[in-house]
C-alpha cells in the first residue's frame, strides 16, 4: 500500500532571458503580467509569474508530451482526448455524474491528472497541487519572501526595487516588397507603396530577475511525486520557459528546486516511468473509451456522374 | 483546559474569494487524517467509504452530524442538532482591490500534430469542450486574516499538547486560503497561534455595545443589548457551511 503525504517543492528560477509573461496590451505596448503587493509605503505593482501558467508550462504541457510519446500516441487522438490531456478536458455533458470506479481508474492510469486534476464530458475532479506564484525577488516582496525561503537562500544585502529589473522590447516586422524586392513577380510596387513595415515593443522582466515560486502536493504518493519531478525534468530539459515570444529566446529560466522531505528522486522518475509502460494498453483504451476512438478514413466510392 | 486565542494567516499572495471560518478548516483537515487512518486500518481503499468520513458530502447528500469531527476548536451544544463552535468570521482588511483573469485556450499550432487526421480538424474557440476562457477573478491585496476562537489541548498516551500546539499542528496542513489556491492565490506564509487575554468568539466588547463576531442561530440563542454590527440573514452556522441543510435564521456579522 502506498503512503500518501504532503511535499513541498520550493524553487528559484533566474530569468536567463527577458521575461515576456503578459498581461495585455495598452496601446501598441505588451505590459507584463503585475500584482498589487503592500508594502510600509503603500500598494506597489509588481511583476509575477501566474501559477495557472507555472502549472501548466512546468507540469501539465510536459507530462502529457510525456505521456503521448511513451504510448505512441502523435497523430491518433480526437480533439476532446487533447483537449483533456492538455488542457484538463471540459465538463461538457448535461448527465453529470460521480462514478467512484471511473474515478479509482482514471487515477490509477493516470497519476498525471491526479496531480493536477481535470475533467471528463460529465465527471470533474480537483488535483492534488497547489502551484505557488512565481514571486519576483524585490524589495517590495521582501518580507513575503523571508517566510518563504530558508535564509541561506536570500541573497546578500538589499534587494532591488522591482522597476530596477523592469525593461523594454522592441521588434520591427519587416516588409518583403523592401528586403527582398528582386523576388517579387513585377518590381513593382515596393517603392511606390506604402510600407508594411511593423514595429512593436513592450514591457519585460531583464534578464537575471530571479522568481521564487514552488508546489504543494497534498496526500500525494510516491508516483504523483515522479510524476511532477519527471515533468518538471522535462520542461528544463527542453529549454524551460515561461510567458509569450520564446520563439524570439523570451522566457528562458535557470531553475533550483529543493523537494521536502527528501526523496530519491531519480528512482521516482524511473518508478513513475514503469508505471507509464505498464499500463500502456489500458490506458490507451480507457482514453478511447471516454472520448472515442479515433474514426477510420473514409473509403473513397465512386462519384456518380 | 480552554484558552482564549487569536490565530493569524499572514498571506504571501493576493486573495480571490473569501477567506473559510476557521472551524470548517480545522474539519477539514481532520477528515483527511480520519481517511488516512481508515485506509490504514481497513485497507479498503473504497472512495465512497472515504468520501462519508472525509466530511464532504456531495449536495445531493445528506448532511453529515453536526460536530462529528473531533477539532481543538470548543463547542456549544445549542440544540440536539446544533453545535456552534466558539470562532469568530475571519477578520481581514482589503488594502486595495483589482480583477485579474485566468485563461485557456487550446493552439492549434500545438495540438494540430498530435490530432488524427481522420476526426474534425477544426478548432472551435467560441463553443463545445474546446472553447476558450478568459475569465474575471476579484483580487484582494490581504496582509493577514485574524480569528478569534476558544480551543482546547489533547492528551494522547503520555503526550499532553496545548491548545495552541493542537492548533497549530491542524493548521500546517493549510496552505492556500479562497479561491484558485491551485494557481497559488491566497497562500499562507505564515500560522501564528497565540494566547489572547478574552474570549471574542462570538461577541467583542465595544464602546457602543458588544459587537458579533460570527453567525449564531437566530431562534436558539438570546442576543445580548445593544448589540452591534449584525443584521439578519438566512445561512449556516456550522460546517460544511455550504450545505443547504444547515440553513437556518441567523444574525450574522455586517
Amino acid at each position: 500500500m502506498s503512503i500518501n503525504r504532503t511535499y513541498d517543492i520550493l524553487c528559484v528560477s533566474k530569468a536567463t532571458s527577458p521575461i515576456t509573461h503578459n498581461r495585455g496590451s495598452e496601446g501598441n505596448e505588451t505590459i507584463v503580467s503585475q500584482e498589487a503587493v503592500a508594502t510600509p509605503h503603500g500598494i506597489r505593482w509588481v511583476p509575477v509569474l501566474s501559477g495557472n501558467a507555472i502549472r501548466h508550462r512546468m507540469i501539465r504541457e510536459p507530462g502529457a508530451r510525456f505521456l503521448v510519446d511513451r504510448w505512441g500516441l502523435m497523430g491518433k487522438m480526437e480533439l476532446r482526448t487533447l483537449q483533456f490531456l492538455f488542457h484538463g478536458g471540459s465538463l461538457d455533458s448535461g448527465d453529470s455524474n460521480e462514478s467512484v470506479a471511473r474515478l479509482k481508474t482514471w487515477w490509477r492510469l493516470f497519476p498525471l491528472i491526479r496531480v493536477i486534476g481535470g475533467a471528463l464530458p460529465n465527471l470533474i475532479v480537483g488535483g492534488s497541487i497547489h502551484a505557488w506564484r512565481g514571486i519576483m525577488v524585490c524589495r517590495e516582496n521582501e518580507n513575503r519572501l523571508r517566510t518563504m525561503v530558508p535564509a541561506d537562500w536570500m541573497p546578500e544585502g538589499h534587494l532591488l526595487p522591482a522597476d530596477r529589473m523592469m525593461g523594454r522590447y522592441q521588434y520591427v516586422r519587416q516588409d518583403a516588397g523592401r528586403t527582398v524586392p528582386d523576388m517579387a513577380e513585377t518590381k513593382l510596387m515596393a517603392l511606390d507603396e506604402k510600407s508594411g513595415q511593423m514595429i512593436y515593443s513592450g514591457q519585460c522582466v531583464n534578464s537575471g530577475a530571479a522568481f521564487v515560486h514552488g508546489f504543494r502536493l497534498r496526500s500525494a504518493t510516491p508516483l504523483d511525486l515522479g510524476c511532477l519531478l519527471l515533468s518538471l525534468g522535462l520542461w528544463e530539459k527542453e529549454n524551460g520557459t515561461i510567458g509569450g515570444m520564446a520563439a524570439k529566446g523570451h522566457g528562458r529560466l535557470e531553475m533550483l528546486a529543493r523537494v521536502t522531505p527528501d526523496a530519491d528522486q531519480t528512482e521516482l522518475v524511473k518508478a513513475y516511468a514503469a508505471h507509464v509502460e505498464s499500463v500502456k494498453d489500458e490506458a490507451i483504451a480507457w482514453l478511447h473509451s471516454e472520448f472515442g476512438a479515433p474514426r477510420e478514413p473514409k473509403k473513397k466510392g465512386k462519384v456518380k456522374a | 483546559m480552554s484558552t482564549p486565542l487569536k490565530v493569524t494567516a499572514w498571506l504571501a499572495a493576493p486573495l480571490v474569494g473569501d477567506p473559510p471560518h476557521l472551524d470548517a478548516l480545522c474539519e477539514w483537515v481532520v477528515s483527511q487524517y480520519a481517511v488516512s487512518i481508515e485506509r490504514t486500518l481497513s485497507g479498503s481503499g473504497d472512495p465512497l467509504r472515504h468520501q462519508e468520513i472525509a466530511d464532504c458530502p456531495h449536495r445531493s447528500q445528506r448532511a453529515p452530524r453536526c460536530g462529528a469531527m473531533p477539532i481543538p476548536i470548543d463547542r456549544v451544544k445549542l440544540s440536539d442538532d446544533v453545535i456552534v463552535s466558539r470562532c469568530s468570521s475571519p477578520l481581514f482588511r482589503t488594502d486595495y482591490e483589482y480583477v485579474d483573469h485566468f485563461a485557456m485556450r487550446i493552439d492549434a499550432g500545438n495540438v494540430g500534430p498530435l490530432m488524427a487526421e481522420t476526426g474534425p480538424q477544426t478548432i472551435q474557440h467560441g463553443s463545445t469542450a474546446t472553447k476558450a476562457m478568459f475569465r474575471p477573478l476579484r483580487v484582494r491585496v490581504v496582509e493577514r486574516v485574524v480569528w478569534f476562537c476558544v480551543a482546547h489541548g489533547s492528551q494522547s498516551g503520555g503526550t499532553k499538547r496545548s491548545p495552541q500546539g493542537c492548533l497549530r499542528k491542524v493548521l500546517r496542513e493549510i496552505a492556500g486560503l479562497g479561491k484558485k489556491v491551485a494557481y497559488g492565490y491566497g497562500r499562507v506564509a505564515k500560522w501564528e497561534v497565540e494566547p489572547f487575554h478574552a474570549d471574542w468568539s462570538w461577541f467583542a466588547p465595544s464602546d457602543a455595545g458588544p459587537v458579533l463576531m460570527r453567525a449564531l442561530p437566530r431562534r436558539l440563542i438570546e442576543l445580548p443589548e445593544r448589540l452591534q454590527g449584525y443584521r439578519e440573514s438566512f445561512g449556516a452556522v456550522a460546517p460544511p457551511y455550504w450545505h443547504p441543510e444547515r440553513y437556518m435564521e441567523i444574525v450574522e456579522p455586517c
